[in-house]
C-alpha cells in the first residue's frame, strides 16, 4: 500500500464530496445523502458477505431498528440528541447482529440465508407492532439534527454529515481489512478448518463480522432516518435486504470500493433514469428491465463484479492499475 | 514433547485408529508411514483436535490436549499443515505468512479500526519477520503474490514457511512431498533439516515417498489398519517382515526403492 | 371439544396450504441440485405463467384443465430461456452471484408482466366452489381435495421419472456428481435447462391451483408463497426432494395453527412464529430435516 498515493485518493475524494452539494440542485444533493447512507449498508453487508463469508437476507432488519433507535431517540428528545442517537442506534444494532451469529455458529450458507431472511421478517412484524402500540401507523416524525436549540438546514447538515460518517466508516473498514481481522475473516470463509488450525476462533471471528456488519447497518438506519425525516418499519424490507445484497455483487464482493460503486450505482439509477423517462407507466417497465438485465449481463460479463472488472482491465494500464488499488 | 497413549477413533464399526500409542522427544523427526487408509491422517486429526477420539490420551508438552479447542492447539506451539494444502487461495503469500502469527497480534478493535499506533507497530514487525522468513528461503519476490497464481511446490513450501511463523514446539507436517518433483522434495528436504538443526523443533511427518521419509526421519512408526505395526529406526523398518507383507502389492515397490 | 374441531379444520386446510408450499420447494431443490443455484426468480416464473392461465381462462375463454395445461408449457418454456441465456452463460460466476442472476430474472419478468397484465389484483375464477364432503364439523372442500390429490400424483409421478426413465437418472447422476456425468456421456447443460424447464412447470401448477385461494392474482402474489417454499426445501434439508415435501407440510401445517390460536398477538406475529421454529429446528439439525449432513472438508 503506497502512502502517498492512499492519500491522493482520500483527498480527492474528499474534495469531490465537498465540491458537490454547491454545484448541484438540492434535490441531488438529497438523493447523494440517501445514497450514501446505503453505500454504508452494503460496506458493512460486504465485510459479513464478502469478506466473512457469511451470507445475509436480512439486513433489512438492522436498517430498521437503526433508524428507530435514532428516530425514537431524537422524536422524543429532540434534534440536539441525534449526536448521541446516531452512534448509540450503531451501538444496539450492533448488539442486535448477534443474535443472528448464533445461528451462524451452526449453518451453512442456504440455511444461514434462511435464518437471516427470517430475522428481517420478523424485525418488521415487530416494529409494525411497536407503531400499533405507539400510535404512530405513518411512522416516527425524526426532526433534524441540530446543536442546542439552534436547528440546521436538514437536506445540507444531513449531506455533510452522512458525507462525513461515510469517510470515517470507509477509512476503519479499511483498516479492519488490512489487519489481523481482516485477515481471520477471509480465513474463515475460504476454509474454516485451516483457519482453526492457525488459531483462528470461528465463534470469535463470527460474532465480530455480525457485530461490525449489523453496527454500519444501523449507522445507516439512522441516517436513512434523518435524510428522509421519518422512521418507519415497512421501508425497510425484503426487497431492501436484497437491493443490498445485488450491490455488493454488482460492485464486487470483498471489496470496499465495489461497495462504494454498486451502492452509488443502484441507489441513483431510478433517479437518473426518471430523468429520461417521463410517463409513470413505461417507467415501471424500462426500470425493471434494465435493472434485471444490468443483473443479469454484469454478471456474466463481470463474474467479479464492477471493481473487480476495472482492476482487472488496468492490468492493460499500468498506470491507471496503481491509482486503482494502490499496489 | 507429544505423547499419544492408548488412542482409539471408531467411525461406526470402523476402527480407524486402534489402542495407538506413541512419543516423538523433543527435537526428534519421526515419521508416520503405512498404506493408504491406515489412519495416519485420522492420528494428525486427533491430534490438532479436529476430531473428537473415542477412547485415548494424548499430551502435547505437558498439556492435556483434549482440554483444547482445534483454534487453542496453536496456543501451546503445536502446528500442522494439509496434504491438500491449508493456504488460503485468494490471499497473498504475505498476508498467509501474517495468519500463521494471527495469534501473537495483541492490538483490541479498536487500535485496529483507528489505526492506532500498537495496530501499526505490531503489523509492521509482523511484517518485517514474515519478509525475513520468505527472504531466508529465497521468496522474498512473491510476497504480494496471490497464493492460488503459484505452482503447488512452491504453495507446499510456503505453508511450512506459515507453520513457522507461528514458532512452534512441534510441526506435523501431512504428505508435505506429495505429488512433487524431485527438485522439489529436494528443496523441502533441506528445509526440514535446517530447521530442525537447533533439535529444538520436534517434527512428526506423514509421507508415502519412502526415501524422503527413511533419509529424513530420526525414527518411523509403521500404521495398518488402524494399529502400529512396527517402530524403530530406519534401516530397522526398510527390513521389517511385517511392514513388508502390509505394503506388499500396491507399494511393495515403493519400499524397496 | 369444539376448540379441537377448530384446530383439526385448520391442520386440514394447513395440508391443502402445504403441498402447495411442497411443490414450490420441490421445484426449488430439483433446480438447486442439478445446477447449485437458489433459484429467487421462481416466484415471478410462476406469476407469470399463472397469468398466462389467467389469460387463457378469461380471454380465451379456454376450460381451466387447459389453462392449466397452457401455464404449465409456458412455464416450461420460460424455465428453458432462463436457463439458457441467463444462467449458463455466467457459469464462471461464483456461486452466490447467481443468486444475483436468479433476482434480475425476477425483476425483468416482473417488469414484462406489469407491462402486459398490469399493477391491479385481477380477480381469478375457479370452476371447483364448495364442499366435497364433511365428517362432524370439519368440512373437506373440493379445492382442498383437488390440491392434494394434484400435489400426491404430482409428485408420486416425478420420483418415478427420476427413478425409472433415463432422463430421470441422468438428472439425478447430474446432480450428485456434474463432472462424472460429464464422462458417462451425459449432457449436463441440457439436463440443466430441462431440470430448469420441470422445476418452473412444477411451480406453475402450485401456482394455478393457490392463486384462487388468496383474493386473485398480481404481479407480487407468489413472493410469499416462494419464500414458504424456500423455507419448506430449507427445513427439509434443500438437497432432499423428500425432504421439501416433508418440509412443506410442516410449514403449511403449523402456519394455519397458529392462525387458530384464538390469542391475538399470536396469529399476528405468525410469520415470526414460523420463522423462529425453523432457526430453531435448524440449529438443532443443521442440515435440515432430511439432509446428508456432509462432512466437513479441508
Amino acid at each position: 500500500m503506497n502512502l502517498a498515493r492512499e492519500r491522493t485518493r482520500w483527498l480527492i475524494g474528499i474534495s469531490i464530496l465537498g465540491v458537490l452539494p454547491f454545484v448541484l440542485p438540492g434535490y441531488w444533493t438529497y438523493q447523494l445523502s440517501l445514497a450514501g447512507a446505503s453505500v454504508l449498508a452494503a460496506l458493512g453487508l460486504n465485510l459479513l458477505t464478502g469478506y466473512a463469508g457469511q451470507i445475509s437476507l436480512g439486513h433489512a432488519g438492522f436498517l430498521a431498528i437503526g433508524s428507530y433507535v435514532a428516530g425514537l431517540l431524537t422524536s422524543s428528545f429532540g434534534g440536539s440528541w441525534f449526536w448521541i442517537a446516531l452512534p448509540l442506534a450503531g451501538v444496539i444494532t450492533g448488539l442486535t447482529g448477534l443474535v443472528l451469529f448464533i445461528p451462524a455458529l451452526r449453518l451453512g450458507t442456504i440455511y444461514l440465508a434462511i435464518a437471516t431472511l427470517g430475522f428481517g421478517a420478523a424485525v418488521t412484524q415487530v416494529l409494525l407492532k411497536l407503531s400499533e402500540v405507539t400510535h404512530t401507523y405513518e411512522g416516527i416524525k425524526v426532526p433534524g439534527p441540530a446543536i442546542g436549540e439552534i436547528s440546521l438546514n436538514r437536506d445540507l447538515t444531513m449531506y455533510f454529515i452522512t458525507a462525513g460518517v461515510v469517510l470515517a466508516l470507509l477509512w476503519i473498514a479499511r483498516n479492519v481489512v488490512h489487519a489481523k481481522l481482516g485477515r481471520a475473516f477471509i480465513a474463515i470463509r475460504d476454509k474454516e478448518i485451516a483457519a482453526e488450525a492457525m488459531g483462528i476462533s470461528l465463534p470469535q471471528t463470527k460474532a465480530y463480522a455480525f457485530l461490525i456488519s449489523a453496527f454500519y447497518t444501523g449507522i445507516a438506519g439512522a441516517l436513512h432516518a434523518h435524510i428522509v425525516g421519518i422512521a418507519q418499519a415497512e421501508v425497510f424490507n425484503l426487497g431492501t435486504s436484497i437491493q443490498l445484497f445485488s450491490m455488493i455483487v454488482l460492485g464486487g464482493l470483498a471489496s470496499l470500493p465495489g461497495s462504494i460503486l454498486g451502492a452509488l450505482f443502484l441507489s441513483l439509477l431510478p433517479e437518473l433514469l426518471k430523468l429520461l423517462v417521463a410517463s409513470q407507466q413505461y417507467y415501471n417497465v424500462i426500470y425493471g428491465v434494465l435493472y434485471g438485465g444490468l443483473l443479469v449481463l454484469v454478471i456474466i460479463f463481470m463474474p467479479y463484479g464492477i471493481w473487480g472488472y476495472l482492476v482487472r482491465t488496468s492490468f492493460k494500464f499500468p498506470k491507471a492499475r496503481k491509482f486503482l488499488t494502490g499496489a | 514433547m507429544l505423547k499419544v497413549n492408548q488412542l482409539s477413533k471408531h467411525f461406526g464399526g470402523l476402527k480407524a485408529v486402534n489402542d495407538v500409542s506413541f512419543e516423538v522427544r523433543a527435537g526428534e523427526i519421526v515419521g508416520l508411514i503405512g498404506p493408504n487408509g491406515a489412519g495416519k491422517t485420522t492420528v494428525f486429526n486427533l491430534i490438532s483436535r479436529f476430531l473428537a477420539p473415542t477412547s485415548g490420551q494424548i499430551e502435547f508438552d505437558g498439556h492435556h490436549l483434549f482440554k483444547y479447542r482445534a483454534s487453542q492447539v496453536v496456543h501451546l506451539g503445536l502446528v500442522r499443515t494439509f496434504q491438500n494444502i491449508g493456504l488460503f487461495p485468494y490471499m497473498s503469500v504475505l498476508d498467509n505468512l501474517l495468519l500463521g502469527q494471527h495469534r501473537d497480534f495483541h492490538a483490541g478493535i479498536f487500535s485496529i479500526a483507528l489505526n492506532l499506533p500498537k495496530a501499526r507497530r505490531e503489523e509492521a514487525l509482523r511484517t518485517d519477520e514474515a519478509l525475513k522468513l520468505l527472504g531466508s528461503l529465497g521468496l522474498a519476490t512473491l510476497q504480494s503474490s496471490l497464493v492460488s497464481s503459484l505452482p503447488y511446490g512452491t504453495q507446499k513450501l510456503i505453508e511450512i514457511a506459515r507453520a513457522l511463523m507461528a514458532k512452534p514446539k512441534m510441526l506435523l507436517l501431512d504428505e508435505p512431498v506429495a505429488g512433487m518433483t524431485s527438485f522439489e522434495k529436494e528443496r523441502i528436504r533441506k528445509l526440514i533439516q535446517k530447521i530442525s538443526a537447533d533439535g529444538q523443533l520436534s517434527i512428526l511427518l506423514i509421507d508415502h515417498d519412502m526415501s524422503f521419509v527413511m533419509e529424513l526421519c530420526d525414527r518411523v512408526i509403521v500404521l495398518s489398519f488402524g494399529q502400529i505395526i512396527a517402530e524403530g529406526a530406519p534401516e530397522e523398518i526398510q527390513k521389517n517382515p511385517a511392514v513388508i507383507e502390509a505394503y506388499l502389492g500396491e507399494e511393495a515397490a515403493v519400499v524397496e526403492t | 371439544m369444539e376448540n379441537l374441531w377448530l384446530y383439526l379444520q385448520f391442520a386440514i386446510n394447513g395440508i391443502a396450504n402445504g403441498c402447495l408450499y411442497a411443490l414450490m420447494a420441490l421445484g426449488m431443490v430439483l433446480i438447486f441440485k442439478t445446477t447449485d443455484v437458489v433459484n429467487f426468480a421462481q416466484a415471478d416464473m410462476t406469476m407469470l405463467s399463472t397469468f398466462v392461465a389467467y389469460t387463457a381462462l378469461t380471454s380465451w375463454k379456454w376450460p381451466f384443465a387447459g389453462a392449466l395445461v397452457a401455464a404449465i408449457i409456458a412455464a416450461f418454456i420460460v424455465g428453458l430461456i432462463v436457463e439458457r441465456f441467463a444462467l449458463r452463460p455466467a457459469q464462471n460466476a461464483p456461486v452466490i452471484s447467481l443468486l444475483i442472476t436468479t433476482l434480475g430474472v425476477a425483476l425483468i419478468i416482473n417488469a414484462v408482466a406489469g407491462g402486459i397484465w398490469g399493477y391491479q389484483t385481477l380477480p381469478f375464477e375457479y370452476p371447483l366452489k364448495g364442499r366435497l364432503f364433511s365428517i362432524g364439523n370439519l368440512s373437506f372442500t373440493k379445492h382442498n381435495a383437488l390440491t392434494v390429490v394434484v400435489a400426491l400424483v404430482l409428485s408420486l409421478g416425478f420420483f418415478a421419472f427420476l427413478k425409472f426413465t433415463k432422463i430421470g437418472i441422468a438428472m439425478r447422476a447430474t446432480a450428485q456428481n456434474k463432472l462424472a456425468a460429464r464422462l458417462m456421456g451425459i449432457n449436463v447443460d441440457r439436463i440443466s435447462m430441462l431440470c430448469w424447464g420441470i422445476g418452473a412447470a412444477i411451480g406453475a401448477v402450485a401456482g394455478v391451483i393457490i392463486t384462487p385461494t388468496i383474493t386473485g392474482i398480481n404481479l407480487n402474489v407468489m413472493v410469499s408463497v416462494m419464500l414458504k417454499g424456500f423455507a419448506a426445501a430449507v427445513l427439509g434439508g434443500f438437497t432432499s426432494l423428500p425432504g421439501a415435501l416433508v418440509g412443506g407440510l410442516l410449514i403449511g401445517v403449523i402456519e394455519n395453527l397458529f392462525i387458530a390460536i384464538p390469542v391475538d398477538w399470536v396469529g399476528q406475529f405468525r410469520e415470526t412464529f414460523v420463522f423462529a421454529l425453523i432457526i430453531l429446528i435448524l440449529t438443532v439439525r443443521p442440515h435440515g430435516l432430511l439432509g446428508e449432513t456432509a462432512h466437513r472438508g479441508t
